[in-house]
């Protein structure tokens, strides 16, 4: 059983190189989602989220939907358990993985696969599902010699698809998404979408954001709207 | 805490293998590979051998020893402090992508520069068999001399990546600060060599009592019981400094990057 709960949760980033607030900056606010604002010592910070509880549960798919800046990212990334939460407290339950940007902390100057042999290391399986999971990130990417290439030589499609399969071909519980749906060229996308429906309808949990509150409604069954950090409304 | 730390452990296939690319990496498309480490520190090593052993006149087969098992530890002393610098900034990708140990990246760090440090092992082991160093069982306390040396390591990397991560400055002040310290450590000079109040810049390097457990055994000098409780002291305070570090500013770092 899979559980994520955010109890008053609430994100700061400090923002560093910045001595005080400008007017330009106070202006920046009210054209962008987020807070800048100081604290007590003058110190710069940006409220990503703002005083959120959340519960989600087993078998519901959830899409968060908001405009730049409005908080979408630094929540998954809080549930990811990549940022800890300013205050408040985040309980997850369940396996993460997490598709968060096109970049996937890939090594550039490691070839691809081996940078698929170091992210299979990093999740601690046995050498015999390490092996195997190799062998079907190998045939699913379908890189061909490119995989024994520095990933700095990849172009931004290969690239894609060398994360993305990365990131989904790992068995786990929570699936998190952010605004990645399309990838690679149109026959490599055909393939990604049958993988993303597949790993929708076999997540315990699954939490997409995104701009396109379309998409949104299709795959999921309940939307949260955030606006400047906080809930606005939940459908 | 400890569970993080035993988690990192447990992960000791991923840093090793992480540490052993790392060096591939450096020495890729080369013939010798990783043995253009242990070459280019023979050739220092010989070079300032003789310059210096003359300068000093100090014999050759004194001086070679000295400065060879030194400069050795040197490099690894140095690229541990400098490395550490850049620990965070050179994961920065992966932190904020993936949830990851913080403490894996500084077994990579560490292990990369241990495994440079035993490449160049065969230097020292030329040294010791050509001088005609003589052998004895007290050789084998350069073992805990490594160990303890590679602990304290451990908390360097760990406290100058926290520091560099928040303050950029000071990985510059590191860097050069590192090039003043080779100078002011007995390495290419012997402590004999000074007197007086000049004798508390080795008395106050704590890299004198690291070098000393780690060097006097190899080249057949005694170690001296001092040597060992300041390095285990320096050691303990260091993991002690970068554990309550680590306590304190670990959710904080991926934000300063």
């Amino acid at each position: 059983m899979s559980k994520i709960v955010l109890k008053n949760v609430t994100l700061d980033y400090p923002v560093f190189g910045v001595d005080d607030l400008s007017f330009k900056k106070s202006f920046m606010t009210k054209t962008v989602g987020g807070i800048i604002n100081n604290d007590l010592k003058k110190r710069v910070f940006v409220r990503a989220i703002d005083n959120i509880s959340l519960n989600i549960n087993d078998g519901e798919k959830i899409g968060i939907y908001g405009s730049n800046g409005s908080g979408k990212s630094s929540l998954l990334r809080l549930i990811a358990g990549i940022f800890e939460p300013t205050f408040g407290e985040v309980i997850v339950e369940g396996s993460i993985n997490s598709l968060l940007s096109i970049s996937f902390g890939l090594e550039d100057h490691l070839s691809g696969i081996e940078n698929i042999k170091f992210r299979l290391k990093l999740k601690n399986l046995n050498s015999n599902t390490q092996n195997k999971l190799l062998n079907k990130i190998v045939d699913f990417v379908n890189l061909g010699n490119f995989l024994y290439l520095p990933v700095k030589t990849y172009s931004s499609g290969m690239r894609l698809r060398l994360a993305f399969a990365l990131a989904i071909l790992v068995q786990a519980n929570i699936i998190l998404m952010d605004e990645w749906l399309s990838v690679g060229d149109e026959n490599f996308n055909k393939l990604a979408q049958i993988k993303i429906q597949k790993l929708i309808k076999d997540s315990s949990i699954f939490i997409i954001c995104s701009q396109d509150k379309q998409i949104l409604e299709t795959i999921c069954d309940k939307i949260i709207i955030l606006d400047k950090g906080k809930i606005l409304y939940e459908k | 805490m400890i569970k993080i730390l035993a988690e990192s452990i447990l992960n000791y296939k991923l840093w090793f293998a992480w540490a052993w690319n790392d060096i591939l990496q450096r020495y890729r498309r080369s013939i010798l590979g990783p043995f253009w480490i242990t070459i280019s520190s023979a050739t220092v090593i010989l070079c300032l051998g003789f310059i210096y052993s003359s300068m000093l006149n100090v014999p050759l087969e004194n001086y070679i020893p000295w400065l060879g098992v030194g400069l050795i530890l040197w490099y690894f002393f140095s690229s541990i402090i400098i490395e550490g610098t850049n620990l965070f900034t050179e994961h920065e990708g992966l932190m904020k992508e993936i949830r990851i140990n913080y403490l894996i990246f500084i077994f990579r760090v560490l292990i990369r520069n241990v495994i440079i440090l035993f490449h160049n092992m065969i230097i020292i082991a030329c040294i010791i068999l050509y001088f005609d160093i003589g052998l004895n069982f007290n050789i084998l306390l350069f073992i805990p001399g490594i160990i303890l040396c590679s602990i304290s390591a451990f908390a360097v990397i760990g406290i100058c990546g926290i520091i560099c991560a928040r303050y950029r400055d000071v990985s510059h002040i590191i860097t050069n600060f590192t090039q003043l310290l080779f100078f002011l450590t007995p390495i290419i000079w012997k402590p004999n060599l000074i007197e007086g109040r000049k004798l508390l810049i080795v008395d106050f390097n704590p890299l004198f009592y690291f070098l000393n457990i780690v060097r006097n055994p190899l080249i057949n000098l005694e170690v001296g019981l001092i040597s060992w409780v300041v390095s285990l002291i320096i050691t303990i305070l260091l993991i002690v400094i970068f554990f309550i570090f680590f306590y304190l500013y670990r959710k904080k770092i991926v934000f300063w990057l």
